[in-house]
């Protein structure tokens, strides 16, 4: 399925979207990755109404209970397909500052992300074989905290590992030990 | 090897070397430093005091594979009889000493590959080295330079025995801990001293540097409420009696009576022996009102009750068990903490391995102005989830002093912003209570409304900053901010703070963690 550009604007917001910081989108081709576990779920669903069609047809079963446990699977995995997997990657955005990196995600639950440069410790680029495949990866800033989330899914891996240098050449010049 | 008699060697001669022959030495040639140095092994009692519960767990298997044998006990007694012949004994028995043998074998195998040594570099860099596993070998060379504090740690048996273990911790966290059990106690503190010339060399040099590159950052020893502090504590204390390893020049600070524990651990853990009371009061009348039933139906929640009341007074007493004797000193380059009853803790803890204070101070021990401070160390034990006790229970004033010659701020001076009314929708009864000061090299932060409690964390620890909304704290505009640290130490958190109030602590955490940076980056250039 052909990647479908959905751009939806996050709300202006002083605390999880601050005015002023360059703030850049993930790749569209996230929601693909993410599309795969929502086809996990559907592949489910229809098992299920599979299930209940061979039972009814081999024994005195109903047909109903398992074709709307399928069915419910199904409904999910359409919402979570068309709104919940988009508005989720689109809400990502990170931006790059003088001295910090801003991570900010989600909607409902919103999480923002401060990372001074000096205090990363690592910075690591990973790929799954189905991000491989898009030509995407995540990046992970690793600091002293184990409390850290501090991770870009999502980025072209060109983009990432530009991101990556950078980070590595800001942090390098920044670094404080504990 | 000398097994028998430790008490005939001296401090000097350090557990005793193994001979070059050793096949430990054989292959330890692989290991990257070139001058393979003499290993010094742990003590010889270590695999007996290592495998006990190896030993316990082969024997309960024993037993259980013999269960039938064992509950029919009345066999004994035909046997002694002599009407019945020992059917299952000699086989239990023989599992048993079985067992016994491969664990005390094992444990002796364990140990011979075990072993440690120093070496220092030509630049007077200390390392330690540390062999150990037989079937895996772990070969962990340790910079004494990056050691963040060495305890020497005395369990029951151990201590019975004049045997210590010495633990050095490093900012990795647990994983990265090598602990050497069990030596001989003074052998444990000799090399303790040892290692803490190396770690305090190093860190005497690096708190010189931090304090020519950062003038605001406090130098522990030029504290102007260091002395000061040393005089306030002793309100909460008694007169010091020299300890036995008093020897060691540190001076006593603080004491904790035994009394004062037992009353503030009482106090502390009263509500939850109240609500036991009123349950068997409880108990007591619905059986007078309705009668027998109502004590059946009663019992039907007896196994839980039973629960919470073990588990409580477990607390409570490992608690006092642990900070019993309690004494703090203080060393050239941060305090020293003894502590225990039955185990004893020796723990160091250096002014810049600190990355948090904590006051606490329940609701009951604010009526007699009592109140506990603990600390977060990098790297330090995350075995109790309130941190390293810095003092278990002290007059308030005292703890603040305490504080503040730890820390060099005094807590109570900063002017806490509250969280506003927005914060009342989801914390009723806290609300009022939640508040956070920024002082000049770190922020602080009250809450609790029965168990109050006010974390400061210096802006030079600060990992990253984190705000986190909620789908109901998006409904009222508010949003909690938190401070993330290193392992070992508690998340420092800001609840329900307003929106554009936590967006101004997001850009001051963040200006003030830089402005700590920058020094460093400055240091570098120059």
């Amino acid at each position: 399925m052909a990647t479908l550009r959905i751009v939806i604007d996050l709300p202006a917001d002083p605390l999880f979207l601050e005015p002023g910081a360059d703030w850049r989108p993930v790749s569209p081709k996230l929601i693909t990755e993410r599309r795969y576990a929502v086809l996990v779920i559907a592949v489910v669903g229809v098992a299920l109404m599979v299930l209940g069609v061979v039972l009814q047809l081999t024994s005195a079963a109903s047909l109903w209970p398992l074709l709307g446990a399928g069915l419910g699977v199904e409904a999910i995995a359409l919402t979570l397909w068309f709104v919940v997997v988009p508005r989720m990657v689109s809400s990502w955005r990170y931006a790059e500052r003088a001295q910090d990196l801003l991570i900010r995600h989600g909607r409902v639950i919103r999480r923002l992300t401060v990372v001074p440069y000096g205090r990363m410790q690592v910075i690591e680029v990973s790929a799954n074989p189905i991000s491989q495949r898009l030509g995407i990866a995540t990046v992970t800033l690793v600091t002293a905290s184990a409390n850290t989330n501090a991770k870009i899914p999502g980025l072209p891996t060109e983009v990432a590992q530009e991101l990556r240098d950078r980070l590595a050449a800001k942090g390098e010049a920044m670094t404080a030990g504990l | 090897m000398t097994t028998d008699s430790p008490k005939g060697q001296t401090a000097g001669s350090i557990v005793s070397p193994v001979a070059p022959a050793a096949p430990l030495n054989a292959d330890a040639a692989a290991a990257p430093v070139d001058v393979t140095p003499q290993l010094r092994r742990l003590h010889p009692l270590t695999p007996v005091l290592r495998s006990w519960r190896l030993l316990g767990g082969l024997t309960a298997a024993a037993l259980g594979l013999f269960r039938d044998q064992v509950e029919n006990l009345a066999w004994i007694w035909h046997a002694l009889q002599g009407d019945a012949e020992f059917g299952g004994l000699p086989k239990a028995f023989g599992l048993v000493m079985f067992s016994l043998l491969i664990s005390a074998l094992a444990a002796w195998l364990s140990w011979r590959a075990t072993g440690f040594a120093f070496v220092t570099d030509s630049n007077g860099v200390g390392t330690l080295l540390f062999h150990r596993g037989l079937l895996v070998r772990h070969r962990s060379q340790v910079r004494l330079k990056r050691v963040q504090s060495v305890d020497v740690n005395q369990p029951l048996v151990p201590r019975l025995l004049g045997l210590s273990a010495l633990r050095l911790d490093m900012a990795a966290g647990e994983g990265a801990s090598v602990n050497l059990a069990y030596l001989r106690s003074a052998d444990a503190w000799h090399l303790r001293e040892e290692i803490l010339c190396h770690t305090a060399v190093a860190s005497a040099g690096t708190a010189a540097e931090q304090s020519v590159a950062r003038p605001g950052i406090r130098d522990p020893g030029a504290a102007a409420s260091g002395n000061h502090a040393a005089a306030g504590l002793t309100a909460a204390v008694e007169a010091a009696s020299p300890a036995w390893h008093d020897t060691r020049g540190d001076e006593l600070v603080a004491q904790v009576s035994t009394h004062h524990l037992v009353r503030a651990n009482l106090l502390d853990g009263v509500s939850a022996w109240l609500l036991l009371v009123a349950w068997l009061l409880g108990l007591v009348v619905s059986t007078v009102i309705w009668g027998w039933e109502a004590l059946l139906g009663a019992f039907a929640v007896l196994i839980p009750v039973t629960i919470a009341f073990a588990a409580q007074t477990s607390r409570q007493i490992g608690s006092m068990l642990r900070d019993a004797n309690f004494r703090l000193y203080r060393t050239p380059t941060g305090v020293r903490i003894s502590s225990g009853l039955t185990s004893t803790i020796n723990r160091t803890i250096d002014f810049d391995r600190i990355q948090g204070v904590r006051l606490m101070e329940p609701y009951l021990w604010r009526r007699f102005g009592w109140a506990a401070v603990m600390v977060d160390i990098a790297g330090g034990p995350q075995d109790e989830e309130k941190g390293a006790a810095l003092m278990p229970v002290a007059e308030r004033a005292a703890a603040l002093e305490l504080v503040a010659h730890v820390t060099g701020v005094s807590l109570d001076c900063g002017s806490y912003a509250g969280a506003g009314g927005g914060a009342r929708r989801l914390d009723p009864l806290g609300w009022r209570y939640l508040g956070v000061a920024m002082f000049a090299e770190g922020v602080a932060r009250r809450s609790g409304r029965w168990r109050r409690s006010t974390a400061y964390v210096p802006f030079q620890r600060v990992q990253s900053v984190t705000a986190h909304q909620g789908w109901l704290q998006r409904r009222l505009s508010l949003a909690t901010v938190y401070v993330d640290l290193p392992v070992g130490a508690k998340r420092w958190d800001a609840r329900h703070r307003a929106l554009d109030d936590a967006a101004n602590l997001v850009g001051e955490l963040g200006r003030r963690t830089r402005a700590q940076l920058e020094p460093a980056d400055e240091e570098l250039v120059g």
